[in-house]
């Protein structure tokens, strides 16, 4: 059960991070430059970590280990998601996995930018003073659980991503 | 590379989907934002040439609906 739920939020923080961009569009359009600023800074700062300091996340390293020398011919395993399990549970299309293919980087597991995404909405809300932050910073608290829970990062990577992203609204948002 | 990446033919549909909504006025503040969109896309194809995984989508797909489970030592250790 806490498997789905964390997988569910896991996976509609994407959904939630275009509904926000929209949000801002729509109803607070003066903070809408400071967001694609903000957007681009995050982009440009987690692809230079992601390539210059490739890390395992944990589901990888507990499916093969550290000794990436060594003749690994088991089946290939995926990320340890709810939904990936409730797929495999219902034996559908695995619809996630497919996503997950597209994905290149496996190795990107510092900074988490499910919990910068997160920290990004609740901050950017904080500083609008608007009244859905409390519901931002519940998204930020369940993703931060579900992202360990479900073995996609460490607690390093989820302390590292809000600290980067504070640094980021930080430096992007004028007062 | 051969390949064309998914994420760049979907950041450009987007972009213009944005602005028939929004008008085209506007493109210029979006651009941040698919600029990022780019600059995520062009890691990806960056880690796509330096680690593996450098087939078409297409194939990718094809091998995920024949053939559920691979040799990962080929691809990634090779």
């Amino acid at each position: 059960m806490i498997d789905i739920l964390f997988g569910i939020v896991y996976m509609i923080t994407l959904i939630i991070l275009v509904s926000f961009i929209l949000y801002v569009r729509i109803y607070r359009y003066n903070y809408f430059d400071n967001v694609a600023q903000i957007a681009l800074l995050t982009a440009l700062t987690v692809s230079i970590l992601f390539i210059f300091l490739p890390t395992a996340p944990p589901w990888f390293t507990y499916y093969y280990g550290f000794n990436q020398s060594s003749n690994i011919t088991i089946e290939k395993q995926y990320a340890a998601a709810g939904l990936w399990n409730l797929e495999k549970e219902i034996k559908i299309i695995p619809i996630s996995n497919i996503l997950w293919e597209f994905s290149s980087f496996k190795f990107g597991s510092f900074p988490s930018l499910h919990i910068i995404v997160s920290s990004h909405i609740y901050l950017i809300l904080h500083n609008m003073k608007s009244k859905f932050k409390n519901y931002a910073l519940i998204l930020l608290i369940l993703n931060s659980m579900g992202v360990v829970y479900l073995g996609h990062h460490y607690i390093t990577d989820v302390l590292g991503g809000i600290l980067l992203s504070y640094l980021i609204v930080k430096f992007s948002v004028k007062n | 590379m051969k390949q064309i990446h998914w994420l760049s033919i979907v950041i450009i549909a987007a972009y213009l989907l944005i602005g028939i909504i929004f008008g085209l006025n506007e493109l210029y503040r979006w651009f941040p934002i698919y600029l990022a969109l780019f600059v995520y896309d062009l890691m990806n194809v960056i880690l796509d040439l330096i680690t593996f995984n450098s087939d078409s989508v297409i194939h990718q797909i094809r091998d995920k609906l024949q053939l559920y489970s691979y040799d990962l030592d080929d691809i990634i250790f090779s």
